[in-house]
């Protein structure tokens, strides 16, 4: 029943330009810096804004192109923001019938299924209640009973736990957890925190200034992430460096004047030259003053830039010779013994075994 | 989020009250100067001539329909304006506001060139043997004249601060524009809807100088109220004082609906 959503679009006057596919019944995360383009997708699938190249479509059904612009209410989709946006005028189960009234059904049916959707989120006892009466989660359950009260063929959800406080958005997100498989519909979810990404998403679309720079299924893409803010929303470190021209295999890559060896992990062998990935783990960071005894592969000398202390754990910013950051995660008491204050030179190591080397595409 | 925020009151400097308290009397002793001279006994009686009666009549009469031609009217013009952007949308909006601040004589003025006998349109619609000029029809269109900017002001300000969000929603479930606009958009306009026809109203009632001017002051047919008031105040003060109060009751009712309005709106205004 679901389709994919296609988007190959152009809009010049904010230098977007994305191919991308949302996965037809699928959760597709939509990740990317502030300003990447994120809501434009958004609005381009809702019929916001008009593509001046290009088209949107659902499965064969074409929303936008050149030729014609399907308006907003004749599109199958519904809309979960930040905030519930709840009409303040009507109350609760009026909220939730105002789709289904709105698509044609009479008004005994509309409030049937309103009542039935506002019981699959747990929020029938507020079926009477004004809407303005509701606390901030249950006036987004309610706004999520609405939205799906329409059984849409899309679902965009722009940040919708981004202005729930933490207990509440938990709750929330186990909802969202539930419901959207339930509905089949085909999910668009922007968000920046990688718990909703690994809770509900099963795709992730990366976008960057305007660009689509990553699309794939959630684990492939952040396994192995290939842009820094890929690297940072998996909690990982990324070196990006070209592979040793003499035995990659044996020498590694070269990040700046470090060597970085590790694990490689490409579909072939390593080329000479290649552009290549370093991923490795924060905890998987050891710092030293002095340059480690024993083995030096794998040491290099990083410069401190802040010190974050995180309960149990102190993570370190660092930044190796030519400018690229990494962190280290250490134990308090371990940080403590370095006293460690930004500016400091230090050495890093990790093991060759926790280091693992793609190559770029 | 959803609850509404009580607004933190901040101290004042205790010598501003001194200038506000005088802004105050100053607005307030003359309406108290008014009432002491009111002939309380006879009001019954100066109420009940024949012109008083005529007057209020045509008066209630004449702003009833001005009010409904304000709001079919305006309603569609402030939503326009409010909605459109471009130079063009700048000239309509000060058009529309134009006669609020138009000495009231010019008004009247600009409508006998455009509508009376010799005017404009009206040579043409005389051609026809449609006579506006000094008729019910030109004091309505007069009080409309003046009083739709006041409507027109305070609805479009109201949708300049409405929460596009609600609308944007409404669409992705579904509605039509025109279901958006009847089910969403104007319900949530409603306390502007009501403070801008009350003000409208209320200027309406007290038109006096666009409607001597347009349409003159013949006895159950133009005479208003404020031109009754304005001839029996040398013949029969009294009955002008009479009539004054009643025109300063429904001011003042008129003014209170608008603030409690308001007041019981001001809650409803976010999500």
């Amino acid at each position: 029943m679901a389709d994919d959503v296609l988007i190959t679009a152009a809009i010049d006057a904010r230098q977007f330009d994305v191919d991308a596919t949302l996965a037809a019944g699928r959760v597709t995360a939509i990740v990317g810096p502030n300003g990447s383009g994120k809501s434009t997708l958004v609005g381009l699938v809702s019929g916001e804004l008009r593509p001046d190249r290009g088209s949107v479509s659902l499965g064969l059904r074409v929303l936008s192109d050149a030729a014609a612009h399907v308006p907003t209410h004749r599109r199958p989709i519904a809309l979960l923001a930040q905030r519930p946006l709840l009409f303040p005028h009507l109350d609760v189960v009026d909220n939730v019938a105002f789709g289904v009234r709105s698509r044609g059904a009479g008004k005994t049916e509309a409030r049937e299924r309103a009542l039935r959707e506002l019981d699959a989120v747990g929020a029938a006892p507020l079926a009477s209640r004004r809407a303005r009466a509701l606390s901030g989660g249950e006036a987004q359950r309610v706004a999520l009973a609405r939205a799906l009260a329409t059984d849409p063929a899309i679902v965009l959800l722009d940040e919708p736990l981004a202005s729930l406080d933490v207990a509440t958005a938990g709750a929330m997100r186990a909802l969202l957890a539930e419901r959207l498989p339930a509905c089949g519909a085909t999910v668009a979810l922007v968000t920046h925190d990688p718990l909703d990404i690994w809770t509900l998403a099963d795709d992730l679309v990366c976008l960057e200034a305007g660009r689509l720079v990553e699309s794939g299924p959630i684990a492939d893409v952040l396994a192995r992430p290939r842009t820094g803010f890929l690297a940072d929303l998996s909690g990982v470190n990324l070196l990006e460096g070209t592979a040793d021209p003499h035995d990659p295999a044996a020498n590694g890559v070269l990040v700046g004047d470090d060597r970085v060896l590790g694990l490689w992990e490409g579909p072939e062998d390593a080329v000479g030259g290649q552009h290549v990935m370093a991923t490795f783990a924060p905890s998987a960071v050891a710092l030293f003053r002095t340059p480690p005894a024993g083995s030096p592969r794998n040491t290099w000398g990083v410069r401190v830039v802040d010190v974050d202390p995180r309960g149990a754990t102190v993570r370190v910013n660092l930044t190796v010779a030519n400018g690229q950051r990494l962190s280290a995660d250490l134990s308090a008491p371990g940080a403590a013994a370095l006293s460690l204050a930004p500016g400091d030179q230090l050495h890093a190591q990790v093991k060759a075994t926790q280091v693992f080397l793609y190559p770029r595409h | 989020m959803s609850r509404a925020r009580t607004p933190q009151a901040r101290p004042l400097p205790g010598w501003l009250f001194v200038p506000a308290g005088l802004a105050l009397a100053f607005v307030a002793l003359p309406i108290a100067g008014l009432l002491t001279r009111v002939p309380w006994l006879r009001l019954p009686a100066l109420l009940a001539t024949p012109e008083s009666v005529d007057a209020l009549a045509l008066s209630l009469q004449t702003c009833a329909a001005s009010l409904i031609l304000t709001i079919v009217l305006g309603l569609p013009l402030a939503l326009a304006i409010a909605r459109s952007t471009g130079p063009w949308a700048a000239v309509a909006r000060v058009l529309a506001v134009l006669p609020m601040v138009l000495p009231p004589v010019v008004a009247g003025l600009a409508l006998l060139v455009t509508l009376g006998r010799r005017g404009l349109l009206g040579a043409h619609l005389s051609a026809f043997g449609i006579e506006i000029g000094f008729t019910t029809l030109a004091v309505v269109i007069g009080q409309t004249f003046v009083a739709m900017p006041y409507f027109v002001i305070a609805v479009e300000a109201a949708l300049r601060t409405l929460d596009p969000g609600f609308e944007q929603v409404a669409a992705t479930l579904g509605a039509s524009p025109s279901r958006v606009l009847s089910r969403i958009t104007l319900p949530l306009l409603a306390p502007a809807f009501v403070s801008g026809a009350a003000m409208a109203l209320a200027r309406a009632l007290g038109e006096f100088g666009a409607t001597l001017t347009f349409a003159g002051s013949l006895q159950g047919v133009t005479q208003t109220l404020p031109q009754a008031i304005y001839l029996a105040r040398e013949v029969e003060p009294d009955a002008a004082l009479a009539l004054s109060v009643v025109l300063l009751g429904l001011a003042a009712a008129l003014m209170a609906v608008s603030g409690l309005v308001n007041r019981a709106a001001s809650g409803v205004s976010d999500g």
